[in-house]
């Protein structure tokens, strides 16, 4: 008789299915249990990584829950271990290793957190130590989130748009150009203004050439008849001259207004609409603007005391930081103060970039002005 | 000798887990006589995987202090297929199935399904480990290799690690198939329980692994 068939009552080892009183029916039901519960554990698991069901900070508890459950599932329904006395020597070497996986596991989870407390990187230290001296000379005022003020972009000439650059939600910087109106007649009027002002400087030559030449007579002669004709030629020379500043004038015009035919973004901002398309015809000063522009920068006003009012001055940097976003700040300047009721108060504006616009007007703001 | 051990211990399996047994025959006070061989082979080996769990403990210790060390490089989120780590546990969960009907099958000494179950469990875990393989190339193909990041050499150690042994499972698996159809159950009884309970620890690692490394690894 070998040993295998010899089964000796004592103990079992683990992954036994051939232990007396069990059948074939039994092997497979539970390994058939064990399957689907592990697979059922592991469907859980991946599910609710892809869920927002359970709150966010719990789902790694809840994935460590049930990576236990199917551990469990798999020593018992597969390993077959249980706390039965023929168990014993089983469940407690095992008992031992979970000892040791612990010890080793969140041994080194807990003294690396620790150690990871206590030294900061550089980067980190540098940073703590300006925070903290910064602390020291720094003054801290609440405000709220002013309306971003936004930019209506119009035509300044009339014509036809040929292209549209631009469109909402685009991100622009100043001077950005969004579209173009027809620039033909514009440049055809630059020429023809430029051609009469040629015209007239052509005629003021001719003109000064003569009352040079008749002064130049003159003085020869000394006639007084010839002094009312350089008279007349010098009245000659002063209209030419107006005509031709106003040529001059019209000329400055001209290209102003083809300068205008490209509309240009005025500030950095996010385009919020749009109101124009390619081959419309647009006139100067409408009332509906082409585009509006909200500005990458928002403003936040603080009331604050006298006493803080006097060391505070146009130009200081300013960190703010809001609580609906926490972890997010925002650098900024001081760009107006502006005393009420005799000094006794202050109105604080400040300026703080926001290019993805995460500040919300009415927004409680805390700002942090630090004095160099 | 066996005869004489064998009669009263039949007489005990009516009540196996009765306690305080009062026949005085109880375990490990040398009254009963020394263990079977099976229970000694298998208990030995019972306390090598347990060995073996406590060097993955290491690994996964490791891996977890790293998890967020990506020195600004690709991190879980950026790298992992939750598909393909899914299909994986499938495989590695069929396959472990499947090797306890080949134990079952064993048992009745029944060589057809013995050899089909060991076959379909070795197809499984080759399965997987191609998964792996195709994981692995494209990560480094990406510049996501193990010198990348301290979080990534913890990933290739750890998961190559328990890659290395499903490979070394199968190497064992193949081996054991051909000797059980070259000279049948007797000689090979013994690998066949060893390698069922191998089979099972390096699934119950891989619980551990797709749910720290994959699952918590891809919210960090």
């Amino acid at each position: 008789m070998s040993d295998f068939e010899g089964r000796a009552a004592e103990d079992v080892a683990p992954g036994f299915m051939d232990a007396p009183g069990r059948s074939l029916r039994d092997g497979l039901f539970s390994y058939s249990a064990g399957f689907v519960l592990a697979a059922a554990l592991t469907a859980a698991a991946f599910f609710i990584v892809r869920t927002d069901l359970i709150w966010g900070p719990g789902i790694v508890m809840a994935l460590v829950s049930l990576a236990i459950a199917q551990i469990g599932v798999h020593l018992v329904f597969f390993l077959h271990l249980t706390t039965a006395p023929d168990n014993t020597n089983n469940a407690l070497a095992l008992a031992f290793g979970v000892l040791i996986v612990t010890l080793v596991v969140g041994g080194s989870l807990w003294i690396m957190s620790h150690l990871a407390h206590n030294v900061m990187p550089d980067r980190m230290m540098a940073k703590m130590d300006l925070d903290s001296m910064a602390a020291e000379s720094a003054l801290r005022i609440e405000g709220v989130v002013a309306p971003r003020e936004t930019r209506e972009v119009g035509a300044r000439v009339a014509g036809v748009v040929s292209s549209v650059r631009c469109d909402a939600g685009m991100h622009v910087e100043a001077g950005r150009l969004c579209a173009e109106i027809d620039p033909r007649p514009f440049r055809a009027a630059v020429d023809r203004k430029t051609r009469e002002l040629q015209a007239a400087q052509a005629r003021l030559d001719g003109d000064q050439a003569r009352r040079g030449a008749a002064r130049d007579a003159l003085e020869r002669a000394q006639g007084a008849t010839r002094s009312s004709g350089v008279a007349r030629l010098r009245r000659s020379v002063e209209t030419r001259e107006r005509r031709v500043e106003r040529a001059s004038a019209g000329v400055a015009r001209a290209e102003a207004e083809l300068a205008a035919t490209r509309i240009v973004s005025p500030i950095e901002g996010t385009i919020r609409s749009r109101n124009v398309e390619p081959g419309r015809e647009v006139a100067a000063k409408a009332k509906t603007p082409l585009f509006v522009v909200a500005p990458d920068s928002v403003r936040i006003a603080a009331r604050i005391g006298a006493a803080q009012s006097g060391r505070i001055v146009i130009g200081d940097k300013v960190v703010i930081t809001v609580d609906a976003l926490p972890g997010q700040s925002f650098d900024g300047t001081v760009t107006k103060i502006e005393p009420l009721r005799e000094g006794a108060e202050a109105i604080v504006d400040m300026t703080a970039r926001d290019p993805r616009h995460a500040l919300e007007p009415g927004m409680a703001a805390n700002a942090r002005i630090s004095k160099q | 000798m066996t005869t004489t051990i064998e009669a009263p211990a039949l007489e005990r399996h009516a009540a196996p887990y009765r306690l305080g047994r009062a026949d005085g025959l109880a375990t490990g006070h040398g009254e009963a006589g020394p263990a079977s061989k099976r229970v000694v082979v298998a208990f030995g080996f019972w306390i090598f995987l347990l060995s073996d769990i406590v060097m993955f403990s290491a690994f996964f210790a490791a891996h977890a202090v790293l998890q967020t060390a990506t020195d600004g490089g690709p991190t879980g989120r950026d790298l992992f297929n939750p598909t393909r780590v899914a299909i994986e546990t499938a495989c590695l969960l069929a396959s472990s199935f499947t090797c306890g009907l080949s134990a079952l099958a064993t048992d009745a000494r029944n060589h057809v399904w013995t050899q089909a179950a060991l076959l379909v469990t070795g197809l499984l875990g080759l399965a997987f480990l191609s998964l792996e393989a195709q994981e692995f190339a494209a990560m480094i193909a990406s510049g996501a290799g193990p010198e990348r990041s301290a979080f990534l050499s913890s990933f290739f150690a750890l998961v190559g690690l328990h890659g290395a042994h499903v490979s070394v499972g199968l190497l064992w698996l193949g081996t054991m198939m051909a000797q059980l159809f070259v000279k049948g159950f007797e000689p090979v009884i013994y690998r066949l329980i060893c390698f069922n309970l191998y089979w099972h620890v390096l699934d119950i690692i891989w619980v551990a692994i797709f749910t720290v490394v994959y699952l918590i690894g891809e919210g960090r």
